[in-house]
């Protein structure tokens, strides 16, 4: 019992606990900036230069001022990324990044900040399909959701950048929606979670901390349930 | 076929029995509720993960004592003319391998994780309203499994040794290693709160060792008690000279010249040969039943022993 409450009073001596093993939060405090790799992801994350725009640099922004610094966005490709995540060469992964990616296992990954939906929608004035069998739907090339399509034995219509002009789309609310279409029904839901260094725990506590508090204004400004 | 007759306990022995059955019940319950907690503070600490499968195997012995409880005391039949204890020696093995495969196993991810050099990540869960790091959720989830074992280790080890019930005995240890494997959760915990990444791999693997261990002696001494080894001792306290009782005994009759025995265990019972020289083979039936009804009366655990008249030793 009396390593219990050695343990215990060691706990309580660890104010500042839990601590960065590699200091990620202490460096991103002192030196005003935090290396964010980041890779496109409209409208959560789109280039502007070297800046990024969206619901998702917007928060990352946040967290980094709330912090004193800056955000310096690396752009390039997310598995170079991870890997660098994982060697403490970034301080956080952006882009989509699922909470139940692969490489939950070897970097940290936040708890989910915002349940984002793919929906089924149509323009404003056609009648929505009740069965997607033979319906021709025009999704963004390459989203996943066209297997979905397929397996309904919906007509799938790929092309870039989806436009506002087809009868049937799909893809993600707060996209589709953004492009005036009249949503019609929730095809499919995805967890959406930042990634950061592996066991740097204090930096990881706060930016969940901080994720939690803007839960609900993330999902107002996506458009989606709380 | 002849078969065995069924086993007749003194009653304070049935009444042990019938709590230790309570007692494993509620271990049962305790255990579940310690290993559901346990989940969900895993996050991603190897020593969080270990406490967790220490308390699932600990959940095991309760269910091979509560079935081989069951099973054990049938009356034997034609099928089974030996009766059905042994099915306490197969409860007993299956603990014992479950861990000492399951203890490898955390051993083996404890010191990949250190060679790797993989930092555990802990993050934060939201609890009526509050955002907790899971690290200190931990801490009650770990002092309230640390309570229960110790507890339950307690209360079993008096029992086992009564009743002479080496799955009871296991069970007991087992809860021992248990609660001490929770205090250096703590300290691994404590370690990684503290930002030694490290200190979470090194307490998983020193409780991998831990698992390793008792497995590894549990499964050693159901062996030897399926190799029909002499009657050993099911806890540390209990007095392992039933042989040399049961001897002495007979050989202080007044119709045996010279006498031994030949014993091995058979779950929580004693069975074998008594070897007599006789001195005459006067009313040798009658004397022969008495004394297989004194040998009872010496220890219940003597059960079905047979008496065997020989020339010389």
């Amino acid at each position: 019992m009396q390593i219990v409450l050695l343990v215990v009073s060691l706990a309580a001596l660890a104010c500042d606990a839990p601590r960065d093993p590699e200091e990620t939060l202490t460096r991103v405090r002192r030196g005003g900036v935090l290396n964010a790799g980041a890779s496109e992801d409209p409208p959560f994350l789109v280039r502007r230069g070297d800046d990024a725009v969206g619901i998702e640099a917007a928060l990352i922004k946040d967290f980094a001022a709330r912090n004193g610094a800056h955000v310096h966005w690396v752009w390039g490709a997310q598995e170079t990324q991870f890997r660098a995540l994982e060697k403490y060469q970034l301080d956080l992964v952006a882009g989509a990044v699922s909470a139940k990616t692969l490489w939950k296992k070897r970097v940290a990954v936040t708890r989910p900040y915002l349940e984002s939906t793919t929906i089924l929608a149509c323009r404003r004035g056609v009648v929505p399909p009740t069965d997607l069998r033979d319906v021709e739907v025009a999704i963004e090339d390459g989203d996943p959701i066209g297997a979905e399509i397929e397996k309904q034995h919906g007509n799938v219509k790929r092309m870039h950048p989806l436009d506002v002009n087809q009868n049937v789309v799909a893809g993600n609310r707060t996209r589709i929606l953004g492009l005036g279409y009249v949503f019609v029904e929730t095809l499919q839901r995805e967890k959406r979670s930042l990634a950061t260094a592996p066991g740097e725990n204090a930096f990881l506590q706060a930016l969940e901390v901080f994720l939690a508090q803007r839960h609900d204004a993330i999902a107002n400004a996506a458009g989606e349930q709380p | 076929m002849k078969a065995r007759p069924r086993v007749e306990l003194p009653p304070d022995v049935e009444a042990t029995f019938a709590r230790a059955m309570r007692l494993e019940w509620l271990s049962l319950v305790l255990m579940i509720s310690t290993a559901v907690l346990v989940y969900a503070t895993i996050s991603h600490s190897q020593a969080m993960k270990a406490v967790f499968v220490e308390d699932a195997l600990s959940l095991i012995p309760p269910i091979a004592f509560l079935i081989t409880g069951r099973i054990r005391w049938r009356t034997p039949n034609e099928r089974f003319p030996y009766g059905y204890h042994r099915s306490v020696t197969i409860g007993y093995l299956c603990s014992a391998v479950a861990l000492l495969s399951l203890g490898l196993l955390i051993l083996f991810e404890a010191l990949m994780t250190l060679v790797h050099r993989e930092h555990p990540s802990i993050g934060v869960l939201g609890l009526f309203g509050h955002q907790i790091w899971i690290g200190w959720l931990a801490y009650p989830v770990l002092l309230y499994s640390i309570a229960c074992e110790y507890t339950m280790g307690r209360m079993k080890q008096p029992l086992a040794k009564e009743l002479h019930d080496k799955t009871l005995a296991a069970d007991g240890r087992m809860n021992r290693a248990d609660w001490m494997t929770g205090v250096a959760a703590m300290l691994g915990m404590t370690g990684i709160a503290f930002g030694w990444w490290w200190a979470d791999a090194v307490t998983a693997a020193l409780i991998a060792f831990e698992i390793v261990r008792d497995g590894w002696e549990n499964l050693k001494e159901v062996l030897t008690d399926i190799m029909d080894e002499v009657p050993t001792k099911a806890d540390e306290e209990e007095r392992a000279d039933w042989a040399a009782k049961l001897r002495d005994h007979v050989r202080g009759l007044d119709w045996v010249r010279d006498a031994d025995v030949r014993l091995r265990e058979e779950g929580n019972l004693f069975t074998g040969e008594v070897y007599v020289v006789p001195r005459t083979l006067d009313r040798a039936e009658e004397r022969g039943a008495e004394l297989i009804r004194s040998a009872r009366a010496l220890d219940w655990r003597f059960y079905e022993l047979e008496l065997v008249l020989v020339e010389k030793l």
